[in-house]
């Protein structure tokens, strides 16, 4: 039987530029954009993009989306809003006092979802309906200030922080790590968002990589 | 003649750095990269840099703080820049404005002799009748009067216009002693300062002060030269981890909220700090007198920039005008640089004499007080100056020179202190207009509080800073009485008609006082009819002077001089920073195939902020495709909402205005939504799909409005139901056509038999391996299949379905031709064939209402409309054979009369005639009755009303 790929809304950006996919969990992602040793530069030195689109996604809303989340992820009942509490392998990013995004590592998403309880609160598998990047590198501050009006000084917006905020005139989620920014973001407005971000980070040196570049991890252990 | 100077007698000249070369109206020159284009421009002796607007006088470089219209330049193609504030840089071409062909001859100069023949304000008086001359009098008048040409084709049209955001804690604009002060006491409170200067260096006029410093808060500073000090200042600064420096960065608008609006380069940044210190200094006052604008006259301070930070010096025979001991300050520098200074003129008598002042009667140059300035004498350049006492018309003495210098006091730049909601008054007292209340968290400090020493500017600045990071009261500002600087009169009256009150427009006393004469006695009609202070500079030059002779002219105190309001932007910016970058402006959705249509060269529509296929071959081929093979539409951009908890049924109950108890799994139902008003705003199918779980199906445009509802209504009366929006997981795609299910039954595991999967259920299964739910719903009025299935797999499953429908000829088609198949069934869209004031009932979706429900959102208005009876209806037509056919939104016409509106038009492809929708009035909307439509170009059509669909009237391919 032929197995079909789930494809990232970044489909048509792989083909333009030429990206070197990989397969994971199902998913044909990006793993390079042709010169890996490039974009390893430009990580430390200036600014990458990398499409981590394929990773779980779950959204928690109402009912007693807190204990729900704690099912999955310990301690992300007592997070406080806008904070974040998780492994590498996953986390639970707390949105407001009754909404959570949790976010796992490929293919996860089904196990962490069998974990919870669909009567206590409204669980969205919205692994599809969400796209995600990885913004990395010492200059990718400088990609945000030319894309959002919303302050993201480092003390006011620290490591493990989770914001809500406008970026290019879109709606996404960002948490903060030590090394990255993390994205969510609608999958219709991806390519949209991903036009935005490396038009302004021309000037900043923002390149698209691939996975090879920057792994799937959410860092919360380190 | 103005020259480079290697050399200064009184202080060190700073690196001038590498040479470059720039083009100016096509000639090669050369300057230096610490050059402005104006010093460079003066150091090759160009001073005429351009020509006045509307008499196209001569005009050259006067204060070096791009206020003054003389040197605006086009560079790089980018018209109305400042050349006195632009760094100069390898390969810049430069070129003058409103001049032809040339600054030095210009054709238009017989303007000088014209226009003064004109009446005041002629534009508002002449060329108006007959009305066909006013175009081509205004098309000349432009020609001759105006600034520099927009080349559309040019390279600015190619650059980046970005927004950045900054968040300060305090925000510090000016770098000069007090912004320096400020920024280093709000580093010193541990916060996090942006220090921002309009210039290449930070250090303001300071950086060309040859006072030595006293009555330092930095104690260390006393008794070196402030230019020296301020280095000083800066270099402590240089390594503070939380201050952040922006230079050649322009701040040109302050808004509520602390919102600090700068650009740099073609950059805009939008700052928001928590306070904002306002140091803007302040400039040399504008005299009026005769001949006030010709190239040669130049205020003191830009004296001093060109020789202390660009190493040139303006002219050789320099006649220094003063009010202070500034002026002979002036006079030192250009004495240190090796010019011969024939005269001070000072108009004060019995002043005890300054630091400089002595050093000038040391150096031995001549001083004149109790006189000021007449006239300047030349007509291309300054070649000399007539001197007396400032009240009186008699001159005393004459001095050839081909440098005037004017150091006549300073003129605080008020105009982000004032920015539209402070108006600045009159200080008799401290002889200056201020602003003497800022809003909260906006303080400011220095020069622009009046003339004071380094020292005073340095710990004002540094109170103001402290101040803004405790978050405390604005401090009081000092001065003592010897810092302050007596005004001049405003206007020096003795004879001539050159008296420029404005020099960006143009505008002279004479002028002032005709318009006055004429009625227009308030400074902001005077300003509205005369233009004063309307031109690129917007007053910043000349708004203190214009206050005070509208004043004096109208028989005001001084005190009652009333400036014109000053609002942003504070200097001029262009539309492309404000508007930024097109990527930031209007975001695209995409559906999970989009990429897939690119593939097949597709024509997208859009709808909202979605590309969604409008066609790829043309509309009519594909719906004879859908008629007699296989099409497939992608729907993915319909909403897709999941119901389902205890309560679901009952919160269905309340939503909609059917009954769906008796809705089994499996099965689908057509429904319309109803606003609390009774309005019918929505249709869409609602399924049963498995035990208490319910999806229901919405238009694009609704989704977002429908599930906001839905939460909305869940808040304030709860029930223990889960929505879920799914519009974005799941992809969808309607596969239609009569050969659908010989298709698409290889390919699924669910059973496609009429008797398994009748017309108007819903099924979950797999196609390929990827878990799908199938609606079998008829909107093209043919057997189809509308799949919902992740969005991740959409462009896969997409792709797949169309490689394996190809030996069946499979094809895509867009919303174009869904709309026409649609027609052709009698299908309304909500939106599109309804408006605000449609019912359910008059729409013909009245059976979609079971009121004898307890209740339900709109029930009571629906009451109402059902009492009310049918008025209007919507109804199918057809058109007669070869009509023409009508455009959508045209009117119903009887007896001349509008009396109903077509919604939706088409031609049929598949019926060969005009088909369509329309609102009737009932008494019209009967079977076979015929009526005019008349199409936007006047032209009728006939039509007869239907009372089914066209095409299929009993829907037995679909059910098939």
């Amino acid at each position: 039987m032929t197995t079909l790929l789930k494809r990232s809304a970044l489909s048509g950006v792989y083909r333009m530029n030429g990206a070197k996919t990989t397969t994971v969990a199902g998913w044909d992602i990006a793993e390079s954009f042709g010169d890996a040793s490039r974009e390893q530069k430009q990580l430390a030195e200036g600014a990458v993009l990398v499409d981590w689109s394929h990773i779980g996604k779950l959204t928690l809303s109402r009912g007693d989306a807190a204990a729900v989340a704690e099912q999955a992820v310990a301690g992300a009942s007592k997070a406080e809003v806008l904070g974040t509490v998780g492994s590498p392998d996953q986390v639970a990013l707390r949105l407001t006092p009754n909404d959570y995004q949790l976010l796992c590592q490929p293919g996860q998403e089904q196990s962490l979802l069998e974990k919870l309880d669909p009567a206590k609160s409204t669980v969205t598998d919205s692994t599809g309906a969400l796209a995600c990047f990885a913004l990395g590198g010492p200059r990718r501050d400088e990609v945000l200030e030319r894309s959002t009006a919303v302050d993201l000084r480092r003390d006011k917006v620290g490591t493990g922080s989770v914001i809500q905020l406008t970026i290019h005139t879109i709606h996404c989620t960002l948490y903060r790590t030590e090394t990255l920014e993390i994205i969510t973001h609608a999958r219709s407005l991806s390519e949209s968002l991903y036009d935005g971000l490396m038009d302004v980070g021309v000037g900043v040196g923002l390149v698209p990589a691939g996975l090879a570049t920057i792994p799937v991890s959410f860092e919360k252990e380190k | 003649m103005a020259r480079r100077i290697q050399e200064h007698r009184y202080l060190t000249l700073p690196e001038r750095g590498q040479k470059v070369s720039f083009k100016y109206n096509g000639k090669t020159l050369t300057g230096y990269e610490t050059d402005t284009i104006a010093s460079a421009l003066m150091a090759e002796e160009v001073k005429i840099t351009g020509r006045s607007f509307k008499y196209h006088r001569p005009r050259g470089q006067f204060d070096a703080e791009g206020h003054g219209p003389e040197v605006m330049v086009t560079v790089d193609d980018e018209p109305n820049l400042w050349a006195d504030l632009i760094p100069l840089h390898e390969g810049m071409e430069v070129k003058s404005q409103n001049a032809w062909p040339s600054p030095e001859f210009d054709l238009a100069a017989v303007n000088q002799v014209t226009v003064p023949m004109l009446p005041n304000g002629f534009y508002y008086k002449m060329f108006h009748k007959p009305k066909w001359v006013w175009p081509l009098a205004e098309a000349q008048i432009r020609k001759v009067a105006g600034l520099g040409k927009i080349d559309i084709k040019g390279r600015h049209n190619k650059r980046r216009y970005e927004k950045r955001y900054r968040f300060p804690d305090v925000c510090v604009i000016g770098g000069g002693p007090a912004g320096l002060g400020a920024a280093l006491a709000a580093l010193e409170e541990g916060k996090q300062v942006l220090l921002i200067d309009n210039r290449a260096e930070l250090g303001g006029h300071a950086l060309f002060d040859l006072s030595p410093v006293s009555g330092s808060p930095v104690s260390e500073l006393n008794g070196q030269p402030a230019y020296q000090a301020v280095q000083t200042l800066i270099e402590e600064l240089a390594d503070s981890p939380n201050l952040e420096v922006m230079v050649n960065t322009t701040v040109f608008a302050l808004y509520e909220d602390n919102l600090v609006a700068a650009q740099c380069g073609n950059d805009m940044f939008k700052i928001r700090a928590e306070s904002v210190v306002l140091c803007p200094g302040a400039t040399d006052r504008l005299l009026v007198f005769e001949n006030n604008d010709i190239p040669g006259v130049m205020s003191a301070r830009a004296v001093e920039r060109d020789i202390a930070r660009h190493g040139v010096l303006p002219g050789e025979d320099a006649v220094v005008v003063t009010t202070h001991d500034g002026g002979y300050h002036t006079a030192m520098m250009l004495h240190g640089a090796g010019a011969k200074v024939v005269a001070v003129v000072d108009s004060r008598t019995g002043n005890t004499p300054g630091h400089f002042e002595n050093q000038a009667r040391e150096a031995g140059i001549e001083i004149h007080k109790g006189h000021t300035v007449h006239r300047a004498r030349g007509g291309r350049y300054v070649t000399g100056v007539d001197i007396g006492a400032p009240t009186e018309n008699d001159t005393a003495r004459s001095f050839n020179c081909d440098l005037l210098v004017m150091a006549v006091g300073f003129k605080p730049t008020l105009n982000l202190l004032s920015m539209g909601r402070k108006t600045p008054v009159w200080n008799t007292e401290r002889q200056i207009l201020e602003v003497t209340e800022l809003p909260e968290h906006i303080y400011s400090a220095g020069e622009v509080h009046g003339n004071a020493s380094f020292g005073r500017l340095l710990e004002e600045g540094s109170t103001a800073g402290k101040a803004a990071a405790q978050g405390a009261a604005n401090p009081a500002t000092t001065r003592s009485t010897d810092e302050i600087i007596a005004a001049l009169p405003a206007d020096i009256e003795c004879g001539g008609k050159n008296h420029f009150i404005c020099k960006c427009m143009d505008v002279t006393r004479n002028e002032a006082r005709v318009s006055i004469g004429e009625g227009y006695d308030q400074v902001e009609s005077l300003k509205r009819y005369t233009s004063l202070g309307m031109g690129p500079c917007q007053g910043k030059s000349c708004h203190e002077a214009i206050a005070r002779l509208a004043a004096i002219d109208t028989g005001l105190t001084p005190e009652e001089a009333m400036p014109t309001t000053m609002r942003p932007p504070f200097m001029p910016t262009t539309f492309g920073t404000l508007a930024g970058r097109a990527p930031h402006l209007g975001p695209v959705r995409r559906t999970a195939m989009h990429h897939a249509h690119l593939d097949r060269d597709v024509t997208f529509l859009d709808a909202g902020q979605w590309k969604r296929p409008d066609h790829y071959l043309s509309p009519e081929e594909e719906v004879k495709h859908v008629r007699t093979k296989i099409g497939m539409i992608d729907v993915s951009t319909l909403g897709k909402i999941e119901i389902s908890g205890p309560d679901a049924l009952d919160f269905l109950h309340f939503l909609l205005p059917g009954k769906f108890k008796q809705l089994a799994v499996g099965k689908t139902r057509y429904s319309v939504m109803i606003a609390e008003d009774g309005i019918l705003f929505e249709d869409g199918t609602l399924s049963h799909i498995s035990e208490g779980r319910y999806y229901l199906s919405t238009t694009t445009g609704n989704q977002d409005a429908i599930m906001s509802m839905m939460m909305w209504w869940l808040t304030v009366e709860p029930r223990d139901v889960q929505v879920k929006n799914l519009s974005g997981a799941n992809a969808a795609m309607n596969v239609t056509g009569p050969g659908t299910r010989e298709f698409m039954q290889p390919l699924t595991d669910v059973d496609l038999s009429n008797e398994a999967f009748p017309y108007m259920a819903c099924r979950e299964g797999l196609i390929a391996g990827v878990p799908v739910v199938m609606f079998r719903i008829g909107f093209t009025g043919e057997l189809g299949y509308e799949i919902h299935y992740p969005a991740e797999y959409g462009e896969s499953l997409w792709n797949h379905l169309l490689e394996e429908g190809k030996s069946q000829d499979v094809r895509p088609f867009g919303v174009e031709t869904q709309r026409i198949l649609r027609l052709e069934k009698g299908h309304l869209i909500p939106g599109t064939d309804t408006d605000a004031l449609s019912n359910p009932y008059e729409a013909g979706v009245g059976f979609t209402i079971k009121d004898d429900k307890p209740d339900f959102l709109g029930k009571a208005f629906l009451k109402d409309f059902k009492d009310r009876g049918i008025e209007n209806r919507l109804i199918p037509y057809v058109l007669d054979k070869g009509a023409v056919i009508p455009e959508d939104g045209v009117a119903v016409i009887e007896q001349g009369k509008a009396v109903g509106r077509v919604t939706s038009s088409r031609t049929s492809p598949t019926l060969g005639q005009g088909i369509g929708l329309a609102w009737l009035p009932d008494s019209m909307a009967k079977t076979d009755q015929r009526f005019t439509i008349r199409n936007r170009k006047g032209v009728d059509s006939k039509a007869t009303v239907i009372d089914h669909a066209s095409y299929d009237p009993h829907g037995e391919r679909l059910k098939s």
